[in-house]
């Protein structure tokens, strides 16, 4: 059986694309005797959808639009 | 179908705002995210001849934007490959004992279902996670997971092999995995 560090290889990799037939069948082998492979790949699968979530609300202050505006009219006008 | 328009005196007014924050969200930078913000309004002028109006407006100043994040990422390049390079310390050895086995401390526990929310705290632990990432994992992991570029072009633009890949996106899950179970799930 590959080990939890291979395991945890092979769940990564699955998340982005498909594995091979023998790595698929090694993958599952492992997670349906490691309790902690198994969480492992829940957990990783889940990390990797809600980062497409993140964020920022930065916003530019007005002082900085009026500049950003200055700057882009005179680039604008050359 | 009707093919759409620019207007670019409305473009600060309109769309500023959203671009800085879709900069900052992959640079973690403001200055720099600023700087890209103006740059991407002096490319879409420069470039407003060649608009064919297949985009709308909004997602051609987005795409422009992107286009200059994934350049500032290239252009990290030589300093992201002296990191890989000297990665000794890295994530997986340290999680893993010397068999393959999960280190007891760093083995993964159960995550009550209540916890895996996306409210508003846990995406701020996230993004604290992500900035402990080392530079080389977190621009793999934005361009990847937040930009959400196939992996092949994420290997050709940052002229990386694969396997760096996979090793860099392996270190980086399992970094933030462990942080927000510390940090979240506790």
């Amino acid at each position: 059986m590959i080990s939890c560090k291979e395991a945890s290889e092979l769940s990564v990799k699955s998340a982005e694309k498909s594995l091979g037939l023998k790595g698929k069948i090694q993958l599952w082998f492992h997670t349906m005797q490691c309790q902690l492979c198994k969480a492992f790949d829940t957990q990783s699968r889940w990390i990797g959808k809600v980062a497409s979530n993140l964020k920022s609300d930065e916003k530019f202050t007005e002082a900085e639009k009026i500049e950003l505006k200055k700057v882009v009219g005179e680039k604008s006008n050359m | 179908m009707a093919k759409h328009q620019l207007f670019p005196d409305t473009w600060i007014d309109k769309y500023s705002d959203q671009l800085l924050g879709y900069a900052v969200t992959s640079l973690r930078d403001r200055d720099t995210a600023k700087d890209m913000v103006q740059e991407t309004f002096f490319i879409a002028l420069r470039s407003k001849e060649n608009y064919r109006g297949e985009l709308s407006e909004k997602n051609w100043l987005f795409l422009i934007l992107r286009s200059r994040i994934l350049d500032y990422f290239k252009k990290k390049k030589e300093v992201l490959e002296s990191q890989l390079i000297k990665n000794d310390g890295d994530e997986d050895s340290s999680q893993f004992l010397e068999t393959g086995a999960w280190d007891n401390d760093a083995a993964p526990k159960e995550w009550a279902a209540d916890r895996m929310v996306e409210s508003k705290e846990f995406m701020s632990v996230l993004q604290q996670c992500r900035d402990g990432l080392s530079d080389m994992q977190q621009s793999v992991f934005t361009l990847k997971f937040i930009e959400g570029i196939e992996s092949d072009v994420i290997c050709k633009e940052l002229d990386i092999t694969s396997s760096n890949y996979w090793v860099l996106v392996h270190r980086a899950k399992l970094q933030l995995r462990k942080c927000l179970e510390i940090n979240w799930m506790k």
